[in-house]
């Protein structure tokens, strides 16, 4: 039964109504998806860091354990080896740790802002120089 | 009897230029989202069995004291309790034995593992392919 007799269709502001209620539906769903694309990408990226990072560290520790010198310019030699979609860059630091003066080699996986607006972020691993 | 007025030329030409824009603006995200929700399901999975293939690849590493390499598909954590890790179907499986044991990691498409190759007596190292990167991964027991 038509609410009206005279009633034929939909007026216009109930048209535009569903249209704006429908934009409304696919817009929140477009927003989550594009914060499951950042979750995504945050994950492929910290397990890029896992490896990258520890494998990296493990190679330097074991140059060491070798009795070979490691020092800057070898560990960013060492670094150049990765094919790595994003920048993974090699730091000299000294730390004061036990009391001393420390050299730390610090390993870092920067993945840079997104176009869409979401922030960088740094993976970060340290080896010790003895 | 009051009558209803009709929808105006001018009315009906809004309406269809709002539908117009609407679907013009909804279509390439519509596309988008089609697109990703085949794909993102999978790519969670590929990325978990990643997560979770490195925690317990480094726990088997860590709690060794040496490592002895076989092959190019095979080497053997010695410690306490030794753990043999197996490079199965082209990389894209690892096997972890141990007592009472095994584990299989199907790395599904998230990441694929080259041959084992020997460092030192706490050193293995191996190409990991994770997407688009080559990573050379050096495994080493030990923390």
């Amino acid at each position: 039964m038509s609410r009206h007799p005279t009633s034929r269709g939909l007026t216009l502001l109930e048209v535009s109504l569903s249209v704006m209620l429908v934009a409304l539906l696919i817009g929140t769903a477009y927003h989550l998806f594009q914060a499951e694309t950042q979750a995504l990408r945050s994950i492929r990226h910290a397990n890029l860091a896992l490896f990258a990072l520890e494998g990296l560290r493990n190679r330097l520790l074991a140059e060491i354990h070798a009795g070979r010198p490691v020092d800057l310019a070898k560990a960013q030699a060492l670094a150049a080896d990765y094919q790595l979609p994003v920048r993974l860059a090699v730091q000299e630091v000294e730390l004061p740790l036990r009391g001393r003066s420390e050299r730390l080699l610090r390993l870092i996986l920067l993945v840079p802002p997104d176009p869409a607006g979401f922030p960088g972020r740094r993976y970060v691993r340290e080896v010790l120089l003895r | 009897m009051s009558r209803r007025r009709a929808t105006t030329l001018i009315e009906l030409m809004i309406a269809i230029a709002i539908l117009g824009i609407t679907m013009g603006a909804l279509f390439s995200p519509v596309q988008q989202l089609l697109e990703w929700s085949r794909r993102a399901d999978r790519e969670f999975q590929n990325q978990e069995a990643v997560t979770i293939g490195f925690a317990v690849l480094k726990g088997a590493f860590r709690q060794a004291l040496e490592v002895r390499w076989r092959s190019e598909d095979e080497v053997v954590c010695l410690g306490l309790q030794d753990v043999i890790i197996r490079r199965r179907e082209q990389g894209r499986v690892i096997e972890v034995a141990k007592k009472g044991g095994l584990i299989r990691l199907d790395f599904l498409e998230g990441a694929r593992f080259g041959p084992f190759h020997p460092v030192d007596e706490r050193t293995v190292w191996g190409a990991v392919f994770l997407g688009t990167a080559k990573v050379p991964m050096f495994w080493r027991c030990g923390l």
